[in-house]
């Protein structure tokens, strides 16, 4: 008997008929085809207002002028002088930074610390993400009243522990107003980080944290050196997703402080609102949403690239 | 080709599919593009349906007093007894907050569904004058009907020589004070010059320190235009006069207006007031005996009332009110925050209309059983009729009608108003809050003025 080679073993490759090949072309086709309605929607949803703002920014439009202009780049050439929004800008950065940041380390320390609850103390992490869940107005009063200078909790507990001799003005000092602010937005955003650095750590590979723990690696060193590398990529859609919610993040703000005391509070978006709706000029308005919405794309696209050169 | 009819669809490479989408999406992003590129004009104004008593008609009521606690079941009352008495006529009231009341307006007039009649005040009317949404109301009110309106009120409805928006209630500012606080700081009455008003907020922190809660002087500091309102009557009574519509540049650089600012300065230095906190804010406080001095209109009683259930012999016997102290001028100034009622041009039944807004200003059923009531506001007619003389005899009221209401003088309401009073309301808060020098603050309201000007398409001057 002759030795048979071991590709002569496997079945020979049956090439696609005609019919089946042209079936899978259809279906594809098909397939692109129904994704119309959605492309529709979104063309409406993003496209329209996206252009229609464009278009508004190199005009005086105003809602209470009936008559409006064509101003060319006028709105642009006032807008890079404006100090009120280089201030929001840097309100914006801040806010959006230090929300991010430590609603990233408060995430992914929790997360690592309730990794191992098992039983009857998992509704731990349950009672964590609550504050998710709570609409961010109601959060946004419920800290507002919290750092009241007189009645507020936060000036109760600490003037009763001696921790300070006169309430502290949270909300009413510039000072004070923009850390209260984040203080209050990362309660709410935490919650997020701890979801999905919990969901990043279900895929650490046992036998990895096992080896290593065989070569007498510490806890500290495992996370440091296991565990941190597979909750790269989900550090970096989580930290995209929050930055883009925090530039927009209007609620919270409006709520807490209104923007101020003065400018202290107010963010790109606080801005472009009391532009469109306290002094009803919608053309300026217009032109500082679309600086922004130019800073986010580039932020954007910066974010998508580092997490495909990241997953290459 | 048999495969092709069986399917019943055509044949579709994958190339062919996905650009034929491709194509398709562009179509349909271009016509988006060119709808947003089109140009958006208001509506015209329908023309007006001859009034008939029998034809079912519905007016749109757009208004802020169904939308706050103290004022919503009156109100609610008030439209049930119209429509009992007018059963052909439905009313529709539309809740919108008083800070958003102004932009959503302006919005629905350009959007082509402003409301029929709207309750407005200050700078809304005028944000709408402007706009030219509001139908002049001379040809419906006749001169009879504004002749037995007070004076001051008449005015503060008329824009560019039309009578445009008919008073509803009249609300001046006053400066309300807490008699029992007052009398245990040892003070024997309000104040009634700046420098009094001063040395009485010093006795009352010492006498209630900040660990009490008490706020010795309660008034509204936020970026808004009500905020400009309160405090332009403390400007004018420093002397100083920061902006009009025909300027170009904020007139802030002068000693009247550092002296206000001092004084703001000295409020926030001494913990007086607490900055950017709305008016709403210190009423619940004063119900529970926490604010010395308030600046609000009437309706402080009604919030107040609303939040501890005084009786009005009890409200009376703790609050009292008075005029705003005398500064440097030696003259007494207050704002008005009127509530007015407006008809859209847009409004489909402007006879209906009219008669919906003349009842609820000025009949006497409507005074007695929602404006004295709910808004604890004086109706805007000269003579009081006699079914409700007596309840507008009391001293607040009197304190309001006699001697608060002559020093009534009218903000620069306008389109520049609205562009004046961000750079401002920020740069009050700014002395307030922080140890900017004054001369700092104030270049800086009239660099963000200009900068702000220039982009709202205003002219100067």
């Amino acid at each position: 008997m002759s030795a048979r080679s071991p590709s002569a073993m496997l079945p020979a490759p049956v090439a696609p008929s005609l019919s089946s090949r042209a079936r899978r072309q259809w279906r594809q086709g098909r397939l692109a085809w129904m994704l119309l309605p959605t492309l529709a929607i979104l063309a409406f949803v993003i496209a329209y207002p996206a252009v229609r703002a464009v278009q508004l920014s190199f005009t005086s439009t105003s809602l209470i002028n009936p008559i409006s202009h064509g101003i060319g780049f006028q709105n642009y050439r006032t807008l890079f002088h404006d100090s009120v929004f280089y201030s929001a800008l840097k309100n914006t950065m801040v806010f959006t930074g230090a929300s991010v940041v430590l609603g990233g380390l408060g995430g992914l320390v929790l997360a690592l610390m309730l990794e191992d609850f098992l039983g009857r103390f998992r509704v731990i992490q349950t009672v964590l993400l609550t504050p998710w869940a709570v609409p961010t107005v109601v959060a946004a009063f419920l800290f507002r009243y919290m750092f009241e200078e007189s009645g507020g909790i936060v000036n109760s507990v600490l003037l009763r522990s001696h921790l300070i001799s006169r309430a502290v003005p949270f909300l009413a000092s510039p000072k004070w107003s923009m850390p209260s602010v984040i203080v209050g937005n990362v309660w709410v955003e935490l919650p997020f980080f701890l979801l999905v650095f919990s969901a990043g750590l279900k895929s650490v590979p046992d036998e990895i944290v096992e080896a290593a723990r065989t070569d007498s690696a510490g806890k500290l060193s495992i996370v440091r050196h296991v565990k941190l590398h597979y909750l790269k990529g989900p550090a970096i859609i989580a930290t995209l997703l929050m930055v883009i919610a925090n530039f927009n993040n209007f609620p919270h703000i409006e709520a807490m402080t209104g923007g101020g005391p003065g400018i202290s509070t107010t963010t790109l978006v606080i801005y472009v609102y009391q532009l469109a709706f306290s002094s009803y000029n919608i053309g300026y308005a217009s032109a500082v949403g679309v600086v922004w919405l130019v800073i986010l794309l580039v932020l954007a696209v910066g974010f998508v690239r580092t997490v495909r050169m990241e997953t290459t | 080709m048999l495969d092709r009819l069986k399917s019943g669809f055509p044949t579709m490479h994958r190339g062919t599919g996905r650009s034929g989408v491709g194509l398709v999406a562009i179509l349909a992003c271009s016509a988006m593009v060119l709808a947003a590129c089109g140009s958006s004009a208001p509506s015209a104004s329908k023309p007006s349906a001859a009034p008939s008593s029998s034809k079912p008609v519905t007016i749109t009521f757009a208004n802020w007093a169904s939308d706050e606690s103290n004022t919503a079941p009156g109100i609610k009352a008030a439209i049930a007894l119209y429509e009992s008495e007018n059963p052909h006529v439905t009313i529709v009231s539309q809740p919108i907050s008083f800070s958003n009341i102004g932009s959503q307006l302006l919005l629905e007039q350009r959007s082509g569904n402003a409301p029929d009649v709207a309750e407005v005040q200050g700078d809304y009317t005028a944000a709408l004058a402007y706009a030219g949404a509001l139908q002049p109301l001379s040809s419906y009110a006749g001169s009879s009907f504004v002749n037995s309106l007070v004076s001051p009120s008449v005015t503060e409805g008329t824009y560019n020589g039309q009578f445009v928006a008919t008073p509803w209630i009249v609300a001046p500012f006053g400066l309300w004070y807490n008699k029992n606080i007052l009398a245990a700081a040892g003070i024997s009455g309000p104040p009634s010059t700046f420098t009094q008003l001063e040395a009485d907020l010093a006795t009352i922190k010492a006498k209630y320190p900040p660990s009490t809660g008490m706020i010795p002087f309660g008034f509204d500091t936020t970026n808004r235009s009500y905020g400009l309102d309160i405090n332009w009557s403390l400007m004018k009574t420093f002397g100083s006069t920061p902006f009009s519509e025909s300027g170009s540049a904020l007139n802030v650089t002068t000693p009247q207006f550092s002296s206000y600012l001092s004084f703001i300065r000295l409020l926030g230095t001494n913990n007086y007031d607490i900055p950017n906190q709305l008016q709403g804010h210190f009423r619940s406080i004063a119900a529970v005996n926490k604010v010395a001095f308030a600046i609000d209109g009437p309706y402080f009683q009604s919030a107040v009332q609303t939040t501890n259930h005084m009786t009005n012999s009890q409200f009376y016997s703790t609050f009292g009110v008075t005029t705003l102290p005398a500064g440097p001028t030696g003259k007494h100034y207050t704002v008005p925050t009127d509530h007015q009622l407006v008809m859209f041009k847009s409004a489909t039944n402007k006879a209906a209309a009219w008669k919906f807004m003349k009842w609820l200003t000025t009949s006497p059923q409507a005074i007695k059983d929602y404006t004295i009531p709910y808004e604890d506001a004086l109706p805007p007619l000269k003579v009081a009729n006699a079914s409700y003389a007596s309840l507008v005899n009391n001293p607040n009221f009197n304190a309001f009608k006699n001697v608060i209401e002559p020093t009534v003088i009218r903000p620069p309401w306008g389109p520049k108003y609205n562009v004046a009073f961000p750079p401002i309301m920020t740069g009050v808060e700014s002395a307030m809050t922080t140890g900017t020098p004054l001369g700092q603050i104030e270049a800086t309201m009239k660099s963000e003025y200009a900068t702000a000007l220039s982009s709202s398409g205003l002219s100067n001057g």
